[in-house]
């Protein structure tokens, strides 16, 4: 990126499907505290009146309205988390595990290895052209393929689609099957109730539609699952075990936490209490937005129901990734092309093999900011060489 | 020794050979020449004007126009000899621009 004079730029951010900008100012502020006062004793000394990672617990467990906060366990990301799940659970040798062209590598890459060590089958199932699994479908893979383990994204990552997981939760738990649900995409935009689902394992992240730091994210196990940790070392406590500590979180939570971050993303969940967001204008605007995509001339994947504020698209004439250049260099517009690390997803949409542009919004983008997106996408297209 | 300043870049595709040459000049001063050396396209309409490239050999590049950052992608199958031709000749190029200048 390079510009011709000092003044500062004035960035178009398009990019919260990655990580959400700006966030909210109690962020950095509480990172910035967290940092300059003592540490939290994270169960390795210290004062005893604060515990940031207990705080944001609670918080989040306000949030997906789960009854017991030490069923939330805190790490790095979602990534984190989701090896955790998947990597801990208790597969036989042949067990299936049923998932869907739609997911991350995060779900994807820890399923292909343990699918290389012979451990498991894993057994892709299509979606549908706007990147929601259907129901219909979902239901005769159980049927067929008796799945131990059910891994899907509750939204996908490229279109933004919005999953039932309620009843692919269902389906998949009355043919026998545990249920990991990524909800990367969704936890902080639109409602995500793993317990009232009946979900077993649901990975999340901090930093995007929560409006956390970083390296922020977290595994949400059910009650009655007892989960068995890949990563294992210090828990402050309980030292005298071999063993990591039965009880959750701790037996999920080994090593120092990245307490600041976390205290950020309390201050994050806080102000996101303060100020509910309008689900519904989301919604209306990200629509908005697909429609003015559509009649500048893009190619957009068509979201029709619920949706999180994720638009892919294509440009006729133009691979995706030198339109995320041009936007970039030389309208100061950031966004995500290509993959987006869900390389399956792109056959069920029907994007061409260079993928897509990926367009997500915030509550904090605004009308100018996507008036100059739409101008930037006239111009490519309607310019005169 | 003539030598470039030149940063690999990464994207989703492994086997993408993506590089960005930071140039002494503006792009706009190698536009004459670019020419010469396959299909080249100004897109004067954008906000920041911006050059793109197809060479004859299949490398694309880009910059914007008064910037001095040239983006080329060579072709995957033969890119390690495509980028040495390609840099022998912008190594020339900028020499002639540095020769030609008032």
């Amino acid at each position: 990126m390079e510009h011709q004079n000092a003044a500062p730029v004035k960035y178009r951010y398009f990019n919260n499907a990655a990580t959400s900008w700006p966030k909210p100012p109690c962020v950095a502020e509480a990172v910035r505290k967290a940092i300059e006062e003592l540490p939290g004793h994270a169960n390795r000394g210290g004062p005893k009146n604060k515990d940031p990672m207990w705080e944001c617990r609670a918080l989040l467990a306000e949030r997906m309205e789960a009854g017991n906060p030490s069923r939330i366990s805190l790490g790095a990301n979602a990534t984190y988390a989701l090896n955790e799940a998947i990597g801990g659970f208790p597969f036989q040798k042949g067990d299936t595990v049923l998932t869907t062209l739609a997911e991350h590598n995060s779900v994807l890459r820890p399923l292909y290895k343990l699918t290389k060590m012979g451990l498991i089958r894993t057994v892709f199932i299509p979606v549908e052209a706007d990147g929601r699994i259907n129901l219909g479908q979902w239901w005769e893979y159980v049927e067929q393929y008796r799945p131990r383990l059910a891994v899907f994204s509750h939204a996908s990552n490229v279109t933004g689609a919005v999953n039932d997981a309620q009843t692919l939760c269902r389906v998949a738990k009355e043919r026998g099957a545990k249920v990991l649900l990524d909800a990367s995409q969704s936890l902080g935009i639109i409602p995500v109730l793993p317990e009232a689902w009946g979900i077993d394992y649901m990975a999340f992240t901090g930093h995007k539609y929560l409006l956390g730091p970083q390296g922020t994210g977290g595994l949400y196990v059910a009650p009655d699952i007892r989960p068995d940790p890949v990563y294992v070392g210090g828990t402050g406590i309980f030292s005298d075990q071999e063993e990591m500590p039965e009880e959750m979180p701790l037996r999920l939570e080994a090593g120092t936490p990245n307490e600041h971050s976390f205290a950020g993303l309390a201050a994050a969940l806080s102000w996101a209490k303060e100020h509910p967001l309008d689900d519904a204008l989301m919604q209306e605007r990200t629509q908005k937005l697909s429609r003015r995509l559509t009649e500048a001339g893009a190619e957009v994947v068509e979201v029709r129901g619920e949706r999180t504020p994720v638009i892919s698209f294509t440009l006729p004439g133009w691979e995706a990734g030198d339109v995320g250049d041009l936007l970039l260099d030389s309208y100061d517009i950031i966004c995500r092309t290509g993959l987006h690390c869900a390389p399956k997803i792109l056959s069920c949409i029907g994007a061409p093999p260079c993928g897509t542009v990926r367009v997500s919004i915030s509550r904090f983008t605004t009308e100018e900011d996507t008036d100059t997106l739409v101008a930037a996408i006239e111009e490519l297209l309607h310019e005169e060489a | 020794m003539r030598k470039l300043d030149v940063q690999k870049t990464n994207n989703c595709f492994a086997d993408a050979q993506t590089f960005e040459y930071h140039l002494p000049c503006q792009n706009e001063a190698l536009l004459d020449i670019f020419a010469t050396w396959g299909e080249l396209s100004c897109r004067q309409n954008l906000r920041r004007p911006v050059l793109m490239l197809t060479t004859r050999d299949g490398i694309r590049a880009k910059g914007i126009l008064k910037g001095s950052v040239l983006r080329a992608s060579f072709p995957s199958g033969s890119w390690r000899e495509a980028k040495a031709v390609f840099e022998e000749r912008l190594l020339d190029a900028l020499e002639k621009e540095e020769r030609d200048k008032p």
